[in-house]
């Protein structure tokens, strides 16, 4: 029965690998099992590892930078296609409130022209600066659906 | 330009930046830890197809994730931690772990030696060729082999000991022969 551990067994292994051993390290590793056992099963790995490193045919490090690459494309395209998605959801929510907005408005400023809380010029500032975002994200919209529409009929062509 | 157009560009740009190397420097870290970490895999898994893939993985996951200032050795066993995670996930996965002979080509010497070791080595269970190899042919010790399995110090101490009998066991011919 060889002993679990010993604390020389590192160095033991270091000394297989470079190929030379202490006086005093051979000496311990006649008097010490688990030196032993554990520079026996050195003596036949390292080999093993040196001839399976130097025959057979390693993957291309081209290959391999070229599928990295590839794969972080991939991922940098979803994360910036996932800003796109949410800035269309933001102005399909806008545009929603605008319009459930200016229903309730503009009958209220046909029948009342001068409001309690807001001076007339005001309110008219507030609503063409509304209709002029309204209009720049509506737009915006547009072309992203316009956009959308034609990679579907492209892909669907099959020339996408 | 148009949306269509930007997106691409600026994936391809946050490629490069996402990836924190370039390909020389690629081609001289692959060049320097490639060959060890694939014996390693295939003596490991047993099969030169599941070795080359989770090769190629291991050096998809570093470039996509590589921290920030690391020497060779730090480099190294960082690259054995992400190769050896990849092979228990196939393993927890239920993936078939049965080895397979592996044909190596242009050695004369030594061969009976090669294949005591390689016969010795599909009857060891996957976690034993771990340690064993980690142990005896990449000279980690007991805290950095703990580091890159996910195992404490003291489990490593257990389980090398009954690997190390267990390999010397099967290996005794092949000691016999060349003591």
């Amino acid at each position: 029965m060889t002993s679990m551990y010993c604390e020389r067994e590192p160095e033991t292994v270091r000394a297989t690998g470079r190929g030379s051993c202490s006086p005093d390290l051979l000496h311990h590793i006649e008097h010490c099992p688990a030196c032993t056992e554990a520079r026996h099963i050195a003596q036949l790995l390292l080999p093993d590892a040196a001839l399976l490193q130097s025959t057979l045919n390693l993957p291309q490090a081209t290959r391999v930078w070229e599928k990295a690459r590839s794969r972080a494309q991939t991922s940098a395209l979803e994360r910036a296609s996932c800003v796109q998605a949410v800035l269309k959801a933001a102005g399909f929510v806008y545009a929603a409130i605008f319009v459930i907005w200016s229903i309730r408005t503009f009958p209220i400023l046909k029948h009342y022209s001068n409001l309690p809380v807001v001076s007339g010029e005001a309110a008219s500032t507030s609503i063409a600066a509304a209709v002029f975002a309204a209009s720049c994200i509506v737009s915006g919209l547009w072309y992203m659906l316009r956009k959308d529409k034609r990679e579907n009929t492209l892909t669907h062509s099959g020339l996408g | 330009m148009n949306v269509a157009y930007t997106i691409p560009n600026y994936a391809g740009a946050q490629a490069e930046e996402d990836l924190l190397m370039d390909e020389r420097a690629f081609q001289v870290l692959y060049d320097y830890t490639a060959r060890p970490l694939w014996a390693y895999l295939i003596r490991v898994s047993g099969r030169k197809d599941v070795a080359d893939d989770i090769l190629q993985e291991t050096y998809c996951r570093f470039l996509a994730r590589r921290p920030q200032a690391m020497d060779e050795q730090s480099t190294r066993k960082y690259l054995f931690r992400i190769a050896t995670n990849l092979l228990n996930d196939r393993w927890r996965s239920g993936e078939n772990v049965e080895q397979q002979e592996i044909q190596e080509y242009g050695f004369d010497r030594d061969v009976d030696a090669h294949l005591d070791v390689q016969r010795a080595m599909q009857q060891l269970k996957p976690r034993e060729r771990q340690l064993l190899w980690l142990a005896y042919v990449e000279e980690m010790n007991h805290a950095e082999i703990a580091a890159i399995t996910g195992l404490s110090t003291l489990s490593i101490r257990m389980l090398l000991f009954r690997a190390r009998r267990k390999a010397a066991g099967l290996l005794r011919p092949a000691i016999m022969v060349k003591g």
